[in-house]
């Protein structure tokens, strides 16, 4: 019996599932809304993307945006200056006319100096090393065992001057080698640069045949695996080498496909150089260039009133000198060289030390120039008129009976100073148009008034429907493509307004779309 | 054989009674075994009587004919009805009924004025509320009434109940006027689907048809799943199986009452009670969603999943935010319970008239589902009578019913509906239902007119 009523209910479900039937209703059309689009655009869409957050620069008083682009870093210090890679000097000694007897116990005893210019136009006065080596080399022409102990007096390690004591047999040679970091060497003796002092003591060891005058001993000395720590000198006309730099400007990147023509008012390049050193600098720009990156075509930003060569001033306190100088559109080309393309800037610069004052300067192995280009583009201009044609091929479903008519309601908030309509044309598979979808240009963003620095003063609302009816939905599905004819404009545009891009310029926008269905 | 046999009869029995049906109309046919059902007072005519078969069934929608999306006569055809006509007859909500009942035994006997009663029946009563909204959502989109209002969709329910019933009732005088009776009824659950809460909007915003979803569900249902195959091999594998576990207890209490020698007032509170829901039990329940789409963020969008489409993924979404917690809960569910009354005007021997109140509380909907009987009937003979009625139910004024028995012998058979035109045309009718049975009638009083009538 329990089955029996189970299956009471089994039956009765099965009997009802059976025979229930979908209501049919005539004429039975809903009108389906759905949203489509709700968006905003700000000028991060613009740019590129990855890079805008280090792009991007605020003016923290106006708000308005700039493009920043800065070389990498670039700078020279005192290894671009002078950087011996070894210090060496060779003498004669110990002659044999210096010696009184030959009896083993004979010494000579002297002093003196030697002059090591450097191979740059400099005097140097004196240099601490982190790290050397001496060695010493001394060979005997007497035919006696000799001895001599070399010494530099203002060669000081912890204080204690360098010496170095080399045994030699007759006609024999002897070496010494020691890492005398770190170190001290003057360079300065009795009031001159480039001279090192010097002093030794020869001893006769033992017995041998008779001592020529022409016997002495040959001593050769050289610093080697020199890092230097500072150095005290007075540079003469000197050069120094700085590699090539670039700046790769990525103006709207993901708007590449539009070609924005947009006027740069005001670019800059702004140039920041801090001196770590004392000494006064003149920089020259070889060359200052700026290639299209998509037409490799080159073109030389001339410096038309801008300083070539410009002068760095030296420190005169613990903190390095700054300074800054700016090409723009007053003293250069830029402003006709910087569109919106990416650009690649290419610079050369020649440094030089002019001073020829005799001036002594002291600079350690911290210090050091820092040259720092920026590309900065603020985003104020104006775009004319201009038209961007898209053709778009559409699939829509070939059943043209399923939507009866509807339409399209936007709505668009413009806070950008910028104005854009359209007109959407039906065009067949050899892209000839077949239709419009409106008569007139469809306005979708009105231009908002701007201020005298062309921030957006009130922004403009657009609200609307784009009513289509069956035949002019037919007409959509039946189009191969759409070809969508944009009309940009920033305000003002007729008169050369400049407009700027601030933080808070955006545009939202909203899309819906509604249509009569027809469900039979 | 006789297990095939009884098996068949059920099943046609069954089938029958889906196309036909019960309630007020047999309600006054005191002649009838079964009519005791509806009021445990009610005195037998005969000192025993025995329930060959019997079913009742019943379909009914308070919004428009409900032939238009239930296909009972088998023609498979309908004839399409206007929009505007359909959402005119809506109202704030609108309940389709489904209501079946079996009696699978029944034997009783009295003894002077005491009757007693034994019976096991299968009822299930199927309950669906469309509110006018989620009807006019459909009809003409949310692209016209709901671009400045919301959708309300809340009280959209579904509610099922299917149960055993074993019931033994008793009756008797209580002075010269008055009889009383009660039934205890023992309830097996079947099957079970509860609509405790259910609050939807749907808004959809004027500027750029914006789409927000918001609302709140608590869904209960025991020995069902989501779709029509996995309840019937549930079902199936129950049977195979052995018994439910959903275990249950209901009460039915009546009274008859004689004003004067004319006028008869009658009275029954039916199926107080309520079931244990513990097999497969489950809960459905979010207290609080919201789903927004305003269209596709085309400058910031971020792919993250790989060919999936926009429609897809918008999908995805509103499934995520629906979708609530699912758990295994045993519950208690009232069953729907009835009020009936009845006032009688004997003008002679074989002729009354009267009013009959039916008055059915739906636990899951929470709401009352009134309806009122008016009534003429006579009786031919000993063996022969007829009523003839007409009901307000389903807000339709124009409903006439009719019941016949007849009695050869000891066999007694008994057909009745309240809705005569439903029967006849589902395509024009917002309601159908009939009770349709056959009884063997041993001593007492076999004519009608000694009969007391209730």
């Amino acid at each position: 019996m329990t089955r029996i009523l189970k299956l009471n209910f089994l039956m009765l479900v099965v009997l009802c599932s059976a025979c229930i039937k979908e209501p049919k209703l005539a004429n039975y059309t809903p009108t389906v809304a759905l949203p489509i689009v709700n968006t905003n655009l700000s000028m991060y869409d613009l740019l590129a993307r990855q890079d805008s957050n280090d792009l991007l620069v605020v003016d923290p008083t106006t708000k308005l945006l700039a493009l920043n682009y800065t070389n990498d870093d670039l700078s020279f210090g005192l290894s671009d200056i002078y950087n011996p890679q070894s210090i060496d000097f060779s003498i004669n000694v110990a002659h044999g006319s210096d010696l009184a007897t030959t009896t083993p116990g004979a010494t000579i005893t002297k002093t003196g100096s030697i002059n090591i210019p450097a191979n740059l136009p400099i005097d140097v006065f004196s240099a601490n090393f982190s790290s050397v080596m001496v060695a010493a080399n001394a060979q005997s022409s007497y035919s006696h065992d000799v001895s001599i102990v070399f010494g530099l007096p203002k060669f000081t390690k912890n204080q204690a001057a360098y010496s170095a004591t080399l045994n030699m047999p007759a006609f024999g040679s002897a070496s010494d080698q020691q890492n005398f970091s770190p170190s001290t060497l003057s360079f300065e003796e009795a009031g001159q640069p480039n001279t090192v002092a010097f002093e030794y003591t020869v001893t006769i060891t033992t017995n041998g045949g008779p001592i020529n005058s022409s016997d002495a001993i040959n001593f050769d000395f050289a610093l080697s695996s020199i890092a230097l720590e500072s150095l005290d000198f007075s540079p003469g006309n000197l050069s120094v080498s700085i590699p090539e730099d670039t700046i790769l400007l990525s103006l709207f990147r993901n708007a590449a496909n539009a070609n924005i023509d947009f006027q740069f008012t005001n670019p800059e390049i702004q140039i920041n150089i801090l001196n770590g050193f004392e000494i006064p600098f003149q920089f020259t720009f070889n060359e200052l260039s700026v290639t299209d990156a998509s037409t490799n075509v080159k073109s030389d930003l001339l410096l038309q009133s801008f300083p070539n060569p410009f002068n760095v001033a030296g420190k005169t306190g613990s903190q390095p000198a700054s300074t800054y100088l700016v090409i723009d559109k007053d003293n250069s080309n830029i402003q006709d060289i910087i569109t919106p393309n990416d650009k690649l800037i290419k610079f050369d610069l020649d440094v030089s030390i002019n001073t020829n004052t005799g001036n002594r300067y002291t600079i350690n192995i911290n210090d050091k120039v820092d040259i720092r280009l920026t590309a900065y583009i603020p985003l104020q201009g104006y775009l004319n008129e201009y038209l961007l044609s898209s053709s778009v091929s559409i699939n829509l479903p070939a059943d043209q009976d399923i939507i009866i008519d509807g339409g399209i309601r936007y709505h668009f908030e413009n806070a950008f100073p910028a104005g854009i309509s359209v007109e959407i044309f039906y065009e067949d598979e050899n892209g000839n148009i077949t239709g419009q979808l409106t008569q007139d240009p469809i306005e979708l963003l009105e231009a908002p008034a701007v201020d005298g620095i062309g921030r957006v003063t009130q922004p403009t609302t657009t609200s609307g429907d784009i009513n289509l009816t069956e035949t002019e939905f037919n007409k959509l599905l039946a189009a191969e493509n759409i070809r969508i004819d944009a009309r940009l404009a920033t305000s003002g545009s007729s008169t050369q307004t400049t407009v700027g891009i601030f933080l808070d310029n955006r545009i939202d926008f909203k899309l819906g779309v509604k249509a009569r269905v027809n469900t039979n | 054989m006789k297990k095939r046999i009884l098996f068949i009869a059920l099943s046609v029995a069954l089938t029958i009674s889906v196309f036909a049906q019960n309630s007020n109309t047999l309600y006054v046919m005191e002649n009838v075994f079964q009519n005791q059902f509806n009021n445990p007072a009610f005195k037998p005519i005969s000192n025993i009587s025995i329930n060959l078969f019997s079913g009742s069934a019943e379909v009914g929608f308070s919004g428009f004919p409900v032939g238009q999306f239930i296909d009972l006569n088998g023609t498979g055809g309908s004839q399409a009805l206007d929009p505007k006509d359909v959402l005119d007859k809506m109202n704030k909500n609108n309940e389709l009924v489904f209501k079946n009942d079996l009696t699978l035994l029944g034997f009783g006997f009295k003894v002077k004025s005491v009757a007693l009663q034994v019976s096991l029946r299968a009822r299930t009563n199927v309950s669906l509320n469309l509110p006018e909204d989620l009807i006019r959502l459909v009809v003409e989109g949310n692209g016209e009434t709901f671009l400045n209002r919301p959708a309300n969709l809340s009280n959209t329910s579904f509610n099922l109940n299917s149960y055993a019933e074993f019931g033994i009732a008793g009756s008797f005088n209580v002075g010269n006027k008055l009889r009383v009776g009660g039934r205890v009824k023992l309830l097996s659950g079947i099957a079970n689907v509860t609509t405790e809460k259910s609050e939807l909007t749907l808004t959809t915003d004027s500027e750029n048809y914006g789409i927000m979803v918001a609302g709140s569900y608590t869904f209960r249902s025991s020995n069902v799943d989501q779709d029509i195959d996995a309840i019937q091999q549930e079902l199936v594998e129950s049977v195979l199986n052995g018994g439910f576990q959903n275990k249950g207890l209901a009460f039915d209490l009546g009274f008859t009452y004689d004003i004067n020698d004319k006028i008869k007032l009658t009275g029954a509170l039916l199926d107080l009670g309520a079931i244990k829901w513990t097999n497969r039990a489950q809960v459905y329940e979010n207290d609080n969603f919201t789903f927004t789409y305003e269209g596709e963020d085309v400058f910031n969008y971020v792919n993250t999943s790989e060919g999936e489409s926009s429609t897809d993924k918008i999908l995805d979404s509103l499934t995520s935010a629906i979708k609530g917690v699912q758990r295994s809960e045993s519950y208690t569910s009232a069953i729907p319970s009835r009020l009936m009354a009845s006032l009688e005007y004997k003008i002679n021997n074989k002729a009354f008239f009267g009013a009959v109140a039916n008055t059915e509380y739906i636990p899951g909907l929470k709401k009352i589902r009134p309806t009122f009987t008016g009534y003429y009937r006579m009786q031919f003979g000993k063996a022969f009578g007829i009523g003839l009625s007409n009901s307000f139910a389903y807000r339709t004024i124009i409903n006439p019913g009719i019941a016949l028995t007849a009695k050869l012998g000891f066999f007694q058979i008994f057909v009745s509906s309240d809705n005569l035109l439903g029967v006849l045309s589902l395509e024009n009718s917002k309601s159908a239902s009939a009770a349709f049975g056959a009884n063997l009638l041993f001593g007492g009083n076999r004519g009608i007119k000694e009969v007391t009538a209730p």
